[in-house]
């Protein structure tokens, strides 16, 4: 049966170029067989991109480097093949390879991404476009596809979403660490400010009393002014960077600068930090004040300790080949086993340099860098804190610029103090 | 004679604290505040309290456990509760146990005001 198409007229319009090997025939343009070359080298040369055609059945007729490089296949594995096989089984099975040769025929062009698979199995995040090629009387001879790795800018994404949750995430779970804190200098001013209101109805006028009242309503509110600064000072650090961090350089500096503070409350410190420590990937800073403020509420379990030595051990070990843990011990009094969850829930420690971390701050911190803080204790022989982080993988390497850090961000939170006093 | 209600007032936010000692002294009752309930169970005044005033989270013993070993002591004082920390959990709980009132920090006047009452009504 002849058809229209396949009867090969020449004219003189249209030119075969000649076939090398295995390389599909071109289409040249009129008179310039050169220019045919030329885009064929072209084609062929593109590195980033697969560029191929497949006839209308959806089999392999062309090929180019860049498609090796992508999908694994040399020339000669594939031409012939149905482009089907790099496809998943589960969508392959579900016939996603028809259906959109079936929508560029349609449609005039398919477009979408979706993982696909290497010669060697493996599997990468593909960018495809399919274009149906026509010859000049309308028939449907084959499809044009290129296809692109994109795995990378996929990963890219899902890190920036992930920190775009984690910031809502911290936005969050900074207003309920502010709002129970604040609640109470409100109930002094709110309460306080009935009470001069009643004080001064009364007949006769109570007005020292006013007086005690107006004076704790004002104190109150330098109390919340300090609230919201120590959050500032505590959210909006400068350095937000994320890195490789040694826990053993950490520790050793916070033990090395409290040694006024052992000396005034007679506490020994010892450290038992083991040599070579894998590095956790994390922020510096906020690891530091955790570890600050582990040691900080050590020294204070043991302020009434009398009938032993007021120990404070640091201890740093890998874990299970896959994370670092570190662990702070008191020769304290302990802590009862009903209260030990309970004491994560204090937001602020108002005791230590004005505003010190809380608990509930250190193991959010320890959550954002996705491990785990901890306290046991026997109620008698002192309390054991520890945290266990994640050891840094082979990949995680300080990167150009910036990056947000686990908890808060720059100012679109907490704006620096000095700047926008609209935010006040 | 009647004397003038005692309300015990336990809280470890000295703010707080001495916002609703301000607050329920200026209502015309007699008022002594503590720092725990530890200290407020060791006190000579548990009997003479007409109401106890507290809050809910506090290192030692938390205000559900003072409402506990109030009860399991014999007394029938009621309490209100006032906190920071206020869930419907820890609400139902508290007046499941008897409660006379739960309330938020920081709290209106009027609900603390019709608290008070009801609880010393039902001594």
């Amino acid at each position: 049966m002849k058809r229209r198409g396949r009867t090969a007229v020449k004219t003189r319009h249209t030119k075969r170029v000649k076939r090398k090997g295995n390389d599909a025939p071109l289409i040249a343009h009129q008179d310039n067989p050169r220019a045919a070359v030329q885009f064929a080298i072209l084609v062929q040369s593109i590195k980033d991109y697969a560029i191929y055609m497949l006839d209308k059945t959806g089999h392999i007729i062309s090929w180019n480097s860049g498609a090796e490089r992508i999908k694994g296949y040399t020339r000669d594995e594939i031409i012939g093949q149905h482009f089907s096989r790099f496809y998943t089984d589960l969508d392959q099975k579900s016939g996603l390879p028809t259906k959109a040769l079936r929508r560029a025929t349609t449609v005039g062009k398919f477009e979408g991404e979706g993982w696909r698979v290497r010669k060697d199995g493996s599997q990468f995040w593909a960018s495809v476009i399919i274009n149906p090629i026509h010859d000049d009387s309308g028939t449907l001879i084959g499809f044009a596809k290129v296809t692109r790795d994109v795995t990378e800018r996929r990963q890219a994404q899902a890190m920036l979403q992930r920190e775009r949750d984690n910031k809502l995430l911290n936005a969050t779970a900074i207003v309920a660490a502010i709002a129970p804190e604040i609640r109470q200098p409100l109930t002094r001013i709110i309460a306080g400010g009935s009470a001069a209101q009643r004080f001064l109805k009364m007949v006769p006028p109570a007005h020292d009393k006013a007086q005690a009242a107006l004076e704790g309503i004002v104190n109150a509110g330098h109390r919340t002014s300090e609230i919201i600064d120590g959050f500032r000072t505590l959210f909006a650090k400068d350095d937000q960077r994320q890195q490789l961090v040694d826990l053993n350089e950490i520790i050793r500096s916070v033990v090395e600068s409290l040694s006024n503070d052992f000396n005034d409350h007679h506490v020994e410190p010892r450290t038992n930090l083991t040599a070579k420590l894998p590095h956790v990937y994390g922020n510096k800073s906020q690891l530091q004040e955790v570890i600050s403020n582990l040691i900080f509420n050590a020294i204070e379990a043991m302020e009434t300790t009398s009938d032993r030595s007021r120990v404070l051990l640091v201890k740093s070990e890998p874990r299970d080949h896959q994370a670092v843990a570190v662990v702070v011990e008191d020769s304290g009094p302990g802590i009862d086993k009903d209260r030990l969850e309970g004491i994560f829930t204090t937001f602020v420690s108002t005791k230590h340099h004005g505003m010190g971390l809380g608990l509930a701050i250190s193991r959010m911190i320890i959550d954002c860098h996705g491990g785990k803080l901890t306290a046991s204790s026997d109620g008698k022989d002192g309390a054991s804190f520890q945290f266990v982080l994640p050891m840094a993988s082979e990949d995680s390497e300080d990167k150009d610029g910036a990056r947000a850090s686990a908890i808060g961000g720059k100012a679109d939170i907490v704006p620096k103090s000095g700047e926008d006093d609209t935010f006040r | 004679m009647s004397k003038v209600p005692l309300i015990s007032i336990v809280d470890d936010d000295a703010l707080a604290r001495d916002g609703i000692h301000d607050l329920v002294e200026s209502l015309g009752y007699r008022v002594i505040t503590f720092s725990s309930a530890e200290h407020f169970l060791e006190s000579r005044v548990i009997a003479e309290t007409t109401c106890v005033i507290t809050d809910l989270q506090m290192p030692g013993l938390n205000g559900l456990e003072l409402q506990e070993a109030l009860q399991s002591h014999g007394y029938q004082t009621p309490i209100i509760f006032i906190t920071a920390y206020a869930n419907e959990t820890r609400r139902s709980c508290a007046l499941d146990a008897g409660a006379v009132g739960f309330l938020s920090k920081p709290f209106k006047e009027e609900a603390l005001i019709k608290c008070l009452t009801a609880a010393i009504k039902s001594r």
